[in-house]
């Protein structure tokens, strides 16, 4: 799993801290805040000119200067297609089923990096998503195999 | 001098990118056409003739790729890769070019002849797309081409280049690049199958393609232990590299070449604004509302059809009526009998209700048109879900509303060969059209005032015995884990007038020569088992209808409806639902009023018999021919005796038991 720095998610994306390259007051500090290693983290929203950066952790609202945010590597957390509520959008990342259910995804247009947004989700039966100029319901049991980044 | 040649067409592209609007508007063809994924489920052909050219036009259920997943598929590709046709007529929905191009770079890649035709052109332009045709063109190596297929727009031109195309010499394949690691797989895949026996033919490279996308049929057809061997090694070798699928590799590499196509070839708004669809589906398919606006919709279509059509029905009952006292004066006596009672009264009774089975012809045809139809699916999934189907399952159910047969048929878009037999198997407890003569008979009679919401509740139960009976069967009798599903939304559209007509008219027209044929020649055995022998009262107990019925009615009066005459028009249901109201009909005749009104003087019906009586037409035995529909598309007679046998045995317990529990309540 490839880890990037916290500065560069999306905004709304969530995290888990894998990382952080700051040593003595700074990085104290910071674990008193709940920044520490496997916390999840959510990117909210960046300054005009990159800073400050406000994230969220443990349900804490944080705003950060942008060279101690460059400093802590994150892992995006990957959810299930399924779990997201409507009105979310996120990118989807990898799939977890067989052959032949990613080559009827993509025949679809459902590839990785692609951009989704959620417009009905009637869990446990099927949801309804946008992507790209289309429409597609997709079934419970497979949105369960689509993993996603939420942004 | 110009010669003469037959050239034949495959037209081929997404579902729902009007590839059977275009086949309708070159033949002059009455295919039906919808608002929907999945209208076409089997390949129609039809003919014309363009500048003196034999034109054969070939049209195909919709794909998104070259690899099958359900029976309506594989037909379509078959088609494409086997039968060889002169010209693969490419249609693409211009107003979503990225998905629609996936499947073009496909075919292109195939290297057949082919032109890609940018249908829906109107839509694109609404939405502020703008095509550039000649870059594309360019870019892709194929003749590009505009349409409005709806509209007919841009027809000639393309048939133009059919012809243009049939004659040059084919391009040589698109050539796709897909870097470097994945190419040299290819090219050891190519080798392999250059050196199988009858493998050079033609395509090495598209065939190791699809091997590299691991589609099962392509590897049958060069299965071998080298094959085994190398295709493995293959997989292998790219899964260790790129921590990929060699399927999502390759679908990603053609995602990324129509993306950096489209940068080129296509400007859209900065900012699109959600769309009308969108913000329409936010209401009606809403996770809470959706299945309420459902039945409300249907609630609505009822009262919509009976509002409308009680005068008409009024009115053409006033003349039959007439007809029908005139008819009986006919000398010589049998032949009055025969117009007057069996005609007349069979057929004219039917002939009144044309008005509400068009009606409801029409709302279907709306239903298909506007978009909704998939969104019943979508809201119906979460119900679906618990018996064990899928949304999917629902669309054949509610096209059953019109025939039933039309309802089996649509089962092949249905992918998992247990859902899909599980679906045809419970789609005849759907109400059809010809049903809806019984109801609108007895409804009339027996509810004054409530027909919209008696018919109501009958469909309504029959959707909630058909989800029992898939519960049951899928189960019990197909238990397995229930595969996933996928499908896509179109925009919501106006119906136009003149499609719904067209629509209607389809449906309309098959009712009206059954009228005239099958059901005519029913009525007049009827008319004459219930004349003999010659000389007793007509459609007595001592005629030989009567004593038919007699034999199977003591069977049936434990539901409330135990008359011969209940029982011997039920008997004729068999060949055809309409034949239920057509027997009553010349069995009591027409000429002494309204029918409605006799069946409850002369059988001493309570509205709880006749209501008992409605619930038995709906789910007993489907006619004869939604019986060889099941055989044709379940796979043997075994289903469609099956179907036949526990209908009826439901529909018995169904009856039975709203009788006497009703009988309990109601004196
Ligand atoms: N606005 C517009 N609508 C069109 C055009 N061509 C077709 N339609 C509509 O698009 C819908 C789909 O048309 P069909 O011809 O049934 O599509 P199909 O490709 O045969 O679909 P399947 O049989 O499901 O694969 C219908 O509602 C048509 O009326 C067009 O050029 N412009
Ligand atoms: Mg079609």
């Amino acid at each position: 799993m490839t880890t990037i720095r916290l500065s560069e998610l999306e905004n709304g994306q969530k995290a888990r801290i894998v990382k952080i390259n700051l040593e003595g007051d700074i990085r104290r500090r910071l674990s008193d805040m709940g920044l520490v290693n496997d916390a999840e983290v959510q990117l909210l929203r960046v300054a005009p000119l990159g800073d400050p950066v406000e994230i969220r952790v443990k349900g804490y609202e944080l705003s950060l200067r942008k060279e101690v945010v460059s400093e802590i590597e994150v892992e995006p957390v990957n959810t299930r297609l399924v779990k997201l509520a409507a009105g979310k959008t996120a990118r989807i990342s990898s799939f977890g089923g067989g052959t032949e259910l990613i080559r009827r995804l993509s025949d679809l247009g459902l590839n990785p990096g692609v951009e989704v947004t959620i417009v009905e989700n009637h869990y446990p039966g099927a949801m309804l998503i946008t992507l790209g100029g289309s429409r597609l319901v997709l079934s419970s049991e497979l949105a369960e195999q689509v993993l996603v980044r939420e942004i | 001098m110009s010669f003469s040649v037959k050239i034949t067409i495959a037209l081929a592209g997404n579902p729902n990118a009007g590839k059977t609007t275009l086949f309708n508007t070159l033949t002059g063809g009455h295919q039906s056409v919808g608002n929907w994924p999945g209208v076409t489920v089997e390949k129609k052909e039809g003919f014309l003739k363009y500048e003196g050219h034999d034109v054969h036009v070939v049209d195909l259920p919709g794909v998104y790729s070259l690899t099958a997943h359900s029976p309506d598929e594989v037909v379509s590709r078959n088609f494409i890769i086997n039968e060889a046709p002169d010209v693969v007529v490419d249609i693409v929905d211009a107003s979503n070019l990225e998905r629609n191009l996936y499947l073009s770079v496909q075919i292109l890649e195939m290297g057949v002849p082919s032109i890609i035709v940018l249908n829906m052109m109107d839509v694109a332009e609404k939405n502020g797309h703008k095509i550039d045709i000649a870059a594309l063109s360019a870019e892709i190596g194929a003749d590009v081409v505009p349409l409005v297929a709806s509209k007919g727009q841009g027809i000639d031109d393309l048939m133009k280049r059919v012809v243009e195309a049939a004659a040059k010499k084919p391009a040589p394949a698109f050539h796709l690049n897909y870097g470097e690691e994945i190419e040299t797989e290819i090219s050891r895949l190519e080798s392999v199958i250059f050196d199988l026996p009858g493998g050079t033919e033609h395509l090495p490279r598209w065939y190791a393609l699809k091997l590299l996308e691991q589609d099962p049929d392509i590897f049958a057809k060069f299965d071998s232990g080298v094959m085994r061997k190398t295709l493995k090694e293959s997989l292998d070798h790219l899964d260790n590299i790129f921590g990929d699928k060699a399927e999502t590799l390759i679908a990603s590499a053609r995602y990324g070449f129509i993306a950096g196509l489209l940068r080129d070839v296509l400007k859209k708004p900065e900012v699109e604004s959600r769309s009308t669809s969108e913000k329409i589906d936010r209401v009606l398919v809403n996770r809470i509302l959706g299945i309420p606006f459902f039945l409300l919709i249907m609630l609505g279509t009822f009262e919509f059809i009976f509002t409308l059509s009680r005068p008409m029905t009024v009115g053409i009952n006033r003349l039959f009526e007439w007809l029908g006292r005139l008819a009986v004066g006919i000398r010589p006596e049998w032949l009055g009998s025969l117009l007057g009672r069996g005609v007349l009264g069979g057929v004219g009774t039917l002939v009144s209700f044309i008005p509400p089975i068009f009606l409801l012809f029409i709302a279907i045809a709306i239903l298909e048109d506007c978009g909704y139809m998939s969104r019943a699916a979508f809201v119906m999934d979460k119900v679906m879900h618990k018996i064990g189907l899928h949304g999917r399952s629902f669309i054949p159910m509610v096209l059953a509303f019109g025939c039933n047969i039309s309802g089996i048929m649509a089962c092949r878009t249905i992918e998992n060969p247990k859902d899909r037999l599980t679906t045809i198997l419970v789609t005849p407890f759907m109400s059809c059209g010809a049903r809806l003569t019984i109801y609108v008979l007895l409804a009339a009679a027996f509810f004054p005032g409530q027909q919209g919401l008696v018919v109501f509740s009958l469909y309504v139960l029959g959707i909630l015995v058909a989800l029992l009976a898939a519960l049951v069967l899928r189960k019990r009798v197909f238990a397995g884990e229930s595969s996933h599903f996928v499908m896509e939304l179109p925009s919501y559209r106006w119906p136009t007038f003149t499609g719904v007509l067209v629509h209607m008219w389809q449906r309309g027209k098959a009712f009206l020569v059954k009228a005239g044929t099958v059901i005519l020649g029913l009525v007049v055995v009827a008319w004459f088992l219930s004349s003999m022998p010659w000389g007793v009262p007509y459609a007595s107990g001592g005629s030989w209808i009567g004593h038919i019925g007699k034999v199977v009615a003591p069977l049936l009066s434990p539901a409330g409806f135990g008359q011969w005459q209940a029982a011997v028009s039920l008997m004729f249901g068999f060949l055809a639902k309409e034949v239920v109201v057509g027997t009553m009909g010349a069995i009591f005749g027409v000429s002494s009023g309204n029918l409605g009104q006799i069946i409850s003087s002369q059988l001493g019906w309570t509205p709880l018999a006749a209501y008992s009586f409605m619930v038995f037409s709906l789910l007993y035995l489907p006619c004869i021919a939604s019986i060889n529909t099941i055989r044709a598309e379940a796979g043997g007679w075994k289903w469609a005796l099956f179907t036949a046998v526990y209908t009826t045995v439901i529909a018995w317990v169904a009856a039975t038991v709203i009788f006497q529990v009703g009988s309990l309540f109601v004196h």
